[in-house]
This record gives structure tokens, sequence and C-alpha cells, in this order.
């Protein structure tokens, strides 16, 4: 027998306003689990993924986008979870065996959403309280909450239609109470909450709206030559050999002829200058005009193959990203440098001094600094 | 409108539950065990206890802190500022929520001063001030809305406590 479940007095709490915030969340998760894909695969490419050049500006916008997207995810999700929240007191608890799993299911669902919001925010923040990997953690707790999603659009499917099909206009079965928001203007206001959020905080990628960014914690106009920083030489422990005057670049593995270069040395070599963005996991980017040594003139020089794959390694011995690799398309690209140069001036320590990479379409942390090797395969 | 509180006949899974469980759970299970895998047995769970803490938090935590403080607005101010107020705190709430690592300076690196580059009280009060800028012009609103429909209805027509339907005009 169905026990009363306590009262919720908004009229708010209805399948129409829940339809609706499901669908948005439905379309803003699927948005940050493909660019949070699309980020793994460049991270971690397994064999049959290939790399590719171009568009340059790709990965700012997947990976800016999945930021913007998960932070004005946070009112939706807790606009969604309020509105549906008499459901957690319904009584009886379960009533089938379907609805004791579509139950379990809601778990890592919101769980899940919770989880994922909260480790992205405090991600982006580099702020890691808790004591496993983010990376692991974020991307494959997303993966089960994507399965509870789909599992929870497939139960809710019919309701959501049904109820997304009445008509707004029609006579409601419970009148709103008096002094609460109808749904418009609730749905109104979670819609301009995620704007706010977004406003406050899209200027860390987009350039016009930097000035607003004053809820992000990366602004792409602030730093060492005018843009952010993730590791710093210290922290990678690099700065005494980074600025050793002995330093060498050294071009090897499968090549016909070995090469070792000076810095000086290095700049004798043709200089190529290519703006591109350098576009961090954290969801900042900022546009620089880089000048260097293409990579694809040293492959030549050192009798690489057309097809060769390059390992870039950074002088960095200890931590993660201390190498990357360049598909023999991201290798060959005209534009994929190793700058010696940003803006017209020496690279800084901090931005990778003497030699970084940098290419078209890449993540940030895959734009290896203090580069002194590049080994061929 | 069909209210949560209407009884939940017809919120028994149908044939689109087992569809999407047929697809979903074994997505589940791959994140699952991958995570187990790259992250290993004790990471994954402590993983796993964050995820439930930040469920339980949500639940009983923060949704009755909501619900107080909505119930609260609207025991304790007029009608036509209920909602706006309403609004403005728990935006405020949202504001501070997302910009608290950057006010304790959670993150922060000795060696990296591009980490929180701004003074993040100052940035945060301007957020506030905005929200409450546009929350003061819609109650300002509402409340000149509330006199214009007062004096065309006449005194009699603000009985207090009235329903409305959603073709009435917001009196406020």
């Amino acid at each position: 027998m169905s026990a009363p479940a306590p009262r919720f007095t908004s009229a708010l709490h209805d399948e129409r306003t829940a339809a609706w915030l499901g669908v948005a969340l439905g379309v803003a998760f699927t948005t940050c689990f493909v660019t949070g894909l699309w980020s793994h695969l460049q991270q971690d490419p397994p064999s049959w993924f290939h790399l590719f050049a171009r568009p340059a500006g790709l990965y700012r916008f997947t990976q800016g986008l999945h930021v913007a997207t998960g932070i004005a995810s946070i009112p939706l999700l807790l606009a969604k979870l309020w509105t549906v929240y008499p459901h957690l007191l319904r009584r009886p608890v379960v009533t089938s065996v379907a609805s004791a799993l579509e139950r379990v299911t809601l778990v890592p669902l919101v769980g899940g959403a919770i989880f994922l919001l909260f480790t992205g925010l405090a991600n982006i923040n580099l702020w890691y309280p808790w004591p496993f990997n983010f990376r692991t953690s974020h991307y494959w707790i997303a993966w089960v909450t994507v399965g509870a999603l789909v599992v929870h659009v497939g139960a809710k499917f019919t309701t959501t239609r049904a109820a997304l099909a009445r008509p707004s206009r029609a006579a409601p079965a419970v009148a709103p109470r008096a002094d609460g928001p109808d749904r418009r203007q609730f749905l109104g206001l979670v819609a301009g909450a995620s704007g706010l959020l977004t406003v406050f905080t899209v200027g860390q990628t987009v350039w016009p709206l930097r000035k607003l960014a004053l809820l992000a914690p990366r602004r792409p106009d602030t730093g060492p030559q005018g843009f952010p920083v993730n590791r710093s030489a210290s922290a990678a422990g690099v700065t005494d050999a980074a600025r050793d005057p002995g330093f060498r670049l050294v071009v090897d593995g499968r090549v016909r002829r070995p090469l070792s270069f000076s810095l000086d040395e290095l700049r004798t070599l043709p200089q190529h200058e290519a703006t591109l963005p350098i576009a961090c996991v954290e969801g900042w980017s900022a546009s620089r005009t880089w000048r260097g040594v293409r990579v694809r003139e040293l492959l030549d020089r050192a009798g690489a193959s057309a097809d060769a794959r390059v390992r870039v390694q950074s002088l960095q011995a200890r931590l993660a990203y201390r190498s990357s690799d360049l598909d023999s398309d991201q290798a060959r690209d005209g534009d994929t440098l190793l700058a010696l140069e940003v803006d017209g001036e020496p690279l800084h320590l901090d931005h990778g001094f003497p030699v970084r990479l940098i290419g078209p379409n890449r993540p940030g942390v895959l734009q290896t600094k203090w580069v002194h090797r590049l080994e061929v395969s | 409108m069909t209210t949560f509180n209407q009884g939940d006949a017809r919120g028994e899974p149908g044939r689109g539950f087992w569809i999407g469980l047929a697809l979903g759970a074994p997505v589940m299970a791959y994140g699952v065990a991958e995570l187990l895998r790259q992250a290993g047995w004790s990471r994954a769970v402590a993983a796993g206890r964050w995820l439930a803490v930040g469920l339980l938090l949500h639940d009983l935590v923060l949704v009755p802190v909501v619900l107080l403080v909505v119930w609260l607005i609207g025991r304790t101010t007029p009608r036509w500022l209920r909602t706006p107020l309403q609004a403005a705190v728990l935006g405020s709430g949202l504001v501070l929520a997302v910009g608290w690592p950057a006010l304790r300076g959670y993150g922060d690196r000795v060696d990296n001063a591009t980490v929180h580059p701004l003074h993040y009280g100052s940035a945060v009060l301007t957020v506030l001030a905005s929200v409450w800028a546009a929350t003061a012009a819609w109650a300002a609103l509402r409340c000149a809305s509330r006199a214009r429909w007062r004096r065309a209805r006449g005194p009699s027509a603000a009985a207090p406590g009235s329903l409305r339907t959603s073709r009435t005009p917001d009196p406020g």
C-alpha cells in the first residue's frame, strides 16, 4: 500500500519542467562526453586512431566547449535534481524489479553527474583534493554516467516525449502557487544562471570576453609573455638543464643521418612563423605567433621516411607529459614547429626555453616544452 | 501539468527502460572495469566513495538547505519580492560555489602566478553585484507592475493567497 509522499507545494516539481531540463542536460552531457572522448583520444591515441593536424583550432574549440558546457551544466543539473526531488522520497520505494533496477541506476547517473561536475570544476582550478588520478577517474566515471544516462533516457523517453508534446498553454492540472515562479520563469532563471556562469568564465578561451572572465581560474592574457603557464620550469625540475650553454637538440631513431644542434645552430636553420593557439585541457587557450624550425625540415635533413612518427622528448625527467608523439600528418604539417620564439621574443623559461613544440590541433599538454630530442620511428 | 506528488502509476518502467538497460549496462560495466584496471582497486574505490559522498551531500544537505531557504523567503517577504529574492540568493550561492576554489586559493602554485591571477574577492563581489543589480531591477518592475494591476482592478482584486492560472498576468 502506498504511503503518501511528503508534499512539495511548488508546481515546478512536474514532468514538463523535468523534461525540458532533462533534454538540456542530455545535450550538455553528450557534448561533454563527445568532446572529452576526443580529448582522451588525442592524449592516449589507440593504434587505429589517426591524429590529424587540421583544422588548427579544432582542439581549442572542442576543449573550450567541453569546459564551458560543463560549467553551464551546473545550474541545469541542480535545477533538474530539485525538480525531481520528490521522486527520492516516493513510497513505496520500489514497486517491481524494473523499478528497483531503475532506482539503482540513478546512483551512477546522479552521483556520476555530480562527481564529473565537481572534479571538472576542481581540475580547471588545478585543485586535486582527492587520492585518485583526475583524468583516469573523470574519464571512466564519465563512461559509467553516460551508460546510466542511456538507461535513464530509455526509461523516460515516452514520458518526456508526452510531457514536451503537451501544449504549453493548456490548463494546468495543478494551479501554480501565486507566490512562486511559473515554469517559463523558472526555466528562464535556470538558463540565466547557466548564462551568467558562462559569461563570467568563457573569456578564458574566447579572447574578446577575457576581461569578463572574473570567475575563471585562468586568464588567457596573463602570465610571462602575456599568456598562462600550467607547469613552470621549476616544477618540472628543468631550470638548470634548460639554461645549460651546452644544450643540444638531438634528432635520432629511424633516420639515415642522426643530427645534433646547439641553440645557435638551430637559429641558423630556416625559420618559419605560425600563429597557433595553445589550448589547455583545463579549458583556457591563447593564440600566439611562434617562430622556429619546422619539424619536417629536421626530419628531411635527418633522412627520415615520409611516414615517420616522432616522439618529442623534454628535458623534464619526472612527472607526466615529459614526451609527446607526432603522427606523420602532424610531423609533416608546415606549421608544426620547434619554436624558439613567441611574439618576437625568445621563449620564457616557463614557456619552454630554449625549444618547445608547437603544432596545430593539439592539446596544450602535448605541446612539449624544453625539448631536447626528436626520436623518429 | 503532472506533478510528482500525484502518485507513481505513470512512473513504472516500461519497454524503453529495458532497451535502455540493454544498451547502457554494458557501457557502465566497461567504465567500471576500465576504472578498476587503470586506476587500481584502492583508487577506484576512493573515486566511488567520492561519488557516493557527493550524492549524499546533495540529497541530504544541499537540497534540504535550498528548500529551507526558499521556504523562509516565501514566509517572510512580500509576494512581488519572493521569486527575485529566491533567485538572487540561490544564484549568489551558485556564484560562490563556482568561485570558491579561486577565492580560497585552492590549486595555487607558489611557482606559478598564472593560476588564479585575479583578486577573486573583488571579482566575485563584482559578479554578485551584477546579480543583485539585475534582481533589484526585476523586483522593481514586478512591484510597479503589481501596483498598476492593483490600480486597474481595484483593491479587492488583490486578495491575498488567491490562485492564478498561467493565463493570468503575473501581479507579482
